[in-house]
């Protein structure tokens, strides 16, 4: 899984987070690291979507959190992949 | 690095800036400074500007920079040179310009054995020469070989044509010397011709050779309107992908 939007979402589904806390959490949990462009990239995109938005916060560092919007294409393409993976593995194991 | 990153930042599109420029800054200040920061950055400012831009602004810049990369090109590939002979055929109650036809192609002037000999004699193509079968060598050189037709004036008794050989090489001295070599491969065979017809055709070298870059004079207008031709296909195929895009996306 390397979609940064599905990432980012699955970031956010464990808290808000600013953009450099995505960066180290979303490294942590899938050894990805995303760049500032990428991720300010789908960042745009995720909020033009309304599937995540600014929380109040009086800092520079931004914190976003997830929409119920995003919650719903983040279940629905985790169920998707998950689909995959146990067809995949199930695949494997019988062979 | 990070000077780069943050002048790269500034770069984004005025009113994405005016959004997330101050949240953005504070990311590249937390964020270590690298050269793979740097590359995506660079992607990120350009996917940033393209989705703003106007189908009209993607293809004029688009166009404008195969312009630049063209012109960039021209300067980091390596020189090339063309050496320029200009002979001039007299043919007594004979079209000259046939009688130039006649030695060039259809008397094989140019033919595989003859450039054969001159890559051999000359070591052409040295970088060539382990990879390449002669075969593709010769093909080479006869992409190297223009001639061109040149105007002159005819007396009643006497017509004369003239055109000019030239062959581009990276070495100027070697490019001389073969654009000599293959005037002589010319004149040979009007010695050889001479022999099965009655007529005449005298031909008269007109200059000394003249020898100049590759990339200045008409080359180097032709090198910028193919980079502007690719960029504005790449503006058009953008704008095309674009648009496709946000059709897609309206639909789902």
């Amino acid at each position: 899984m390397s979609d940064p939007s599905l990432l980012i979402l699955s970031s956010l589904a464990g808290g808000d987070k600013h953009g450099y806390a995505m960066m180290v959490d979303i490294e942590q949990f899938a050894g990805i690291r995303l760049g500032p462009g990428t991720l300010y990239g789908a960042i745009t995109r995720l909020e033009a979507l309304g599937w995540i938005r600014p929380v109040g916060s009086m800092e520079r560092r931004q914190p976003y959190t997830i929409t119920g919007g995003g919650r719903r294409h983040l279940r629905s393409e985790l169920a998707k992949l998950n689909l995959v993976v146990r067809i995949g593995l199930g695949r494997l194991e019988n062979v | 690095m990070n000077q780069v990153m943050k002048l790269l930042a500034r770069m984004y599109p005025s009113s994405w800036r005016e959004r997330y420029g101050t949240e953005f800054d504070a990311l590249l200040e937390d964020a270590k400074p690298s050269a793979r920061g740097v590359i995506d950055l660079l992607f990120g400012v350009l996917k940033m500007q393209l989705t703003t831009w106007t189908p009209v602004k993607t293809i004029v810049g688009l166009s404008i920079l195969g312009v630049l990369t063209s012109a960039a090109l021209l300067f980091v590939l390596p020189a090339q040179f063309a050496a320029r002979d200009r002979v001039l055929v007299a043919a007594d109650g004979e079209s000259a310009a046939v009688a130039a036809k006649s030695l060039i192609i259809d008397r094989g002037a140019f033919d595989r054995q003859s450039l054969a000999s001159i890559i051999q004699e000359r070591r052409l193509y040295p970088r060539d020469r382990d990879r390449l079968s002669q075969d593709v060598l010769v093909d080479k050189m006869r992409r190297n070989i223009n001639i061109f037709a040149l105007p002159t004036s005819s007396t009643s008794n006497t017509d004369t044509a003239a055109f000019e050989v030239q062959f581009e090489y990276s070495d100027p001295d070697v490019a001389k010397q073969v654009d000599e070599r293959l005037i002589g491969l010319i004149m040979e065979r009007n010695v050889q011709a001479a022999v099965s017809r009655k007529s005449h055709w005298k031909l008269s070298v007109l200059d000394p050779p003249a020898v100049t870059q590759w990339h200045e004079g008409p080359r180097s207008v032709r090198f910028a309107c193919f980079g502007s031709l690719v960029g504005f296909l790449a503006g058009l195929l953008v704008t095309g992908l674009a648009k496709w895009r946000t059709a897609t996306n309206t639909h789902s």
